[in-house]
């Protein structure tokens, strides 16, 4: 039976934060339902640590709220907000064994003896540490580590867990494991999750929303698919997987016209290459300018005749079979089912 | 570090030299006759007795010991007080801050000695444990404030904000997580303290006076008139009682922190 979100609902209100002329979070709302898995996604730099930093109460909002749960969080010390946080290196006390660590909080809040010993116990089962309790952090390994300062923040039971890129010390075996113990952890434990994350593929795969921010502005808040079919910007079009962006004059040849100050948005698996480009509504002959076979796919760069700006193609093994640098090709797509943007967004 | 025949042979005369001066001081304590020699001529506790019944020499050990202790517990506690504060100062103010505090290295101690002497004359306290004990605290600040800076810097930034979102407030935070990871620049600080001034000759002789005298320069005046062997045994004493410091301290935080705490400083700061 996994427990029902109630609490952990996180609103933001134009928060900002300058850094003398630097503005590292400018006007950021945002509404974060109880339960749900965040991710914010974004480059180094833009922002998204801050803002981390901020809900945390390390760092202070020039303007704008944040209320947790209708409890508004401004001017709280970071000890009083009732939210967790995993650092980035983690941070587990050193001088401390594997229970110590977790158990930290808890004797903070002077809970009796046995009622540590048992929420403990259930900290480590939750994250598959027995057999380590007495531990020193030095004698874990990379993997361990994590699942400590997980379990370290999840036994007191935080209305929001933040997560300050966890996972990107690890290789990338262990990242896709663990990547899939967060996600079934923040189910059973209903806690709202909010992961800081420059991995666009890891954003995708884990969060249930997205919030892409880029020079401390929110481009766009919303689940992958939405991120991905209509990206709100040629920021998170570009950011959020591979895109052919293209104006009017440049869909021209093809037969396309477009409202003024629009962009159309073809992602590569969308183009049709060689004879499956026959049955493409639009389509324009060109030469192979660069491919990479990677695994099942291959991923194709053409010059379309006429045409300056290369185009990317991603289509199966067999369909690039026999093409190669300087050979000549097809390719097709239809515009009915590309995402629009407007230029300048 | 290239290791061909010159530098192995420096290595093996350094480790010669080095333990030389203590064959000889503790060869010459046992000897039976009232003057210095090596080889000794014979083996006697004589002058372990001598030394172990002259209430003058007890009292300067005593004054010495004390006088050790208490600047190794103050100037380690002003040196943590100084490192906690200054790590997060501006750095023109850290900067003018760490070179007043080991400012004492830079100066002859002779130079020192008369500049305490001036002052304590002014403050009437020359001749005096108290003032000896203060020109002491000023001589081993540098070698208090070094390793606890160097410990503190270690400690990782986000340590303190870990236990601080774990529901700690300052109080906890220092007490639980910042004091025990201090904890071998506080040892190095505490050991470096007690010998720096329990062996400390050159300011003391300045400032000892008929009532209160410490033990080395008692010892440096016994040798101007005399050099009958108690000198020797009292040395003797000495190594002794450092060696157990030195392996007490290992058995309680490890001497691996002393070779840890100077490599981490020559490290540039990431």
């Amino acid at each position: 039976m996994l427990p029902t979100p109630t609490s952990g609902r996180l609103l933001l209100d134009t928060v900002s934060r300058s850094f003398g002329a630097l503005k590292a979070v400018d006007g950021v709302s945002l509404d974060i339902a109880p339960g749900e898995f965040v991710a914010f996604l974004g480059p180094s730099g833009c922002g998204k640590t801050t803002l981390l930093r901020i809900i945390a109460g390390f760092e202070r909002a020039d303007a704008g709220s944040l209320i947790l749960d209708g409890r508004p969080l401004t001017g709280l010390p970071p000890n009083k907000r009732d939210v967790g946080l995993v650092f980035q290196n983690l941070a587990l006390f050193p001088h401390l064994t594997v229970t110590e660590n977790i158990s930290f909080g808890l004797e903070l809040r002077r809970e009796s003896a046995p009622e540590i010993a048992r929420k403990v116990e259930e900290a480590i089962a939750l994250v598959a540490l027995q057999g380590l309790e007495r531990r020193r952090i030095q004698q874990l390994s990379g993997g361990q580590k994590q699942r400590v300062a997980l379990a370290r923040a999840l036994v007191l039971h935080p209305s929001v867990l933040l997560l300050d890129e966890p996972l990107s010390a690890l290789d990338l075996k262990l990242r896709r494991q663990l990547q899939q113990e967060l996600k079934t952890l923040q189910r059973r434990t209903g806690a709202t999750f909010v992961f800081v994350t420059h991995d666009q593929e890891e954003a995708l795969s884990m969060a249930d929303r997205v919030a892409v921010f880029n020079q401390g502005r929110l481009e766009q808040f919303g689940t992958p698919q939405a991120l991905y079919g209509q990206p709100a910007s040629r920021f998170v079009a570009e950011f959020v997987g591979d895109a052919n962006i293209r104006d009017a004059a440049q869909l021209a040849p093809f037969g396309i016209t477009l409202p003024p100050e629009t962009l159309l948005v073809i992602r590569p698996e969308d183009c049709a290459i060689g004879a499956a480009a026959d049955a493409a509504p639009v389509r324009r002959e060109g030469t192979v300018d660069a491919i990479d076979f990677i695994g099942p796919h291959a991923r194709l760069r053409l010059i379309l005749d006429g045409l300056a700006e290369p185009w990317l193609a991603l289509c199966s093994g067999s369909a690039a079979a026999g093409l190669e640098v300087g050979a000549r090709s097809v390719l097709g797509f239809d515009p009915a089912g590309a995402a629009t943007l407007k230029a300048g967004a | 570090m290239p290791t061909g025949f010159p530098t192995r042979a420096l290595a093996i005369l350094l480790l010669i030299l080095l333990p030389a001066p203590l064959v000889i001081v503790v060869g010459a304590s046992f000897s039976p006759r009232a003057l210095l020699e090596f080889p000794p001529p014979g083996f006697s506790w004589r002058w372990y007795l001598e030394f172990l019944s002259t209430p003058a020499w007890l009292t300067a050990f005593g004054v010495s010991a004390a006088i050790a202790l208490a600047s190794a517990v103050l100037t380690t506690l002003a040196a943590l007080g100084a490192a906690l504060a200054l790590q997060d100062a501006p750095s023109r103010l850290r900067a003018a801050a760490e070179t007043a505090i080991l400012a004492p290295l830079l100066f002859p101690h002779a130079a020192l000695g008369i500049g305490f002497l001036g002052w304590l004359i002014l403050a009437e306290m020359n001749g005096t444990g108290w003032g000896i004990l203060i020109a002491h605290l000023v001589l081993c600040a540098p070698f208090a404030y070094r390793p606890i800076a160097v410990s503190l810097a270690q400690i990782d930034r986000s340590l303190p904000e870990a236990a601080t979102i774990l529901g700690a407030g300052p109080g906890q935070t220092f007490w639980r997580i910042t004091l025990p990871l201090l904890q071998p620049g506080i040892a190095a600080s505490l050991l470096f303290g007690f010998i720096i001034s329990f062996d400390e000759v050159t300011v003391s002789m300045f400032l000892v006076g008929p009532e209160v005298t410490t033990l080395p320069v008692t010892i440096y005046a016994r040798l101007n008139d005399s050099a009958d062997p108690v000198v020797a045994a009292i040395s003797s004493i000495l190594i002794l009682l450092t060696a157990g410091l030195v392996l007490l301290m290992d058995r309680l935080v490890g001497l691996r922190i002393f070779v840890d705490v100077e490599e981490e400083g020559r490290r540039p700061a990431a």
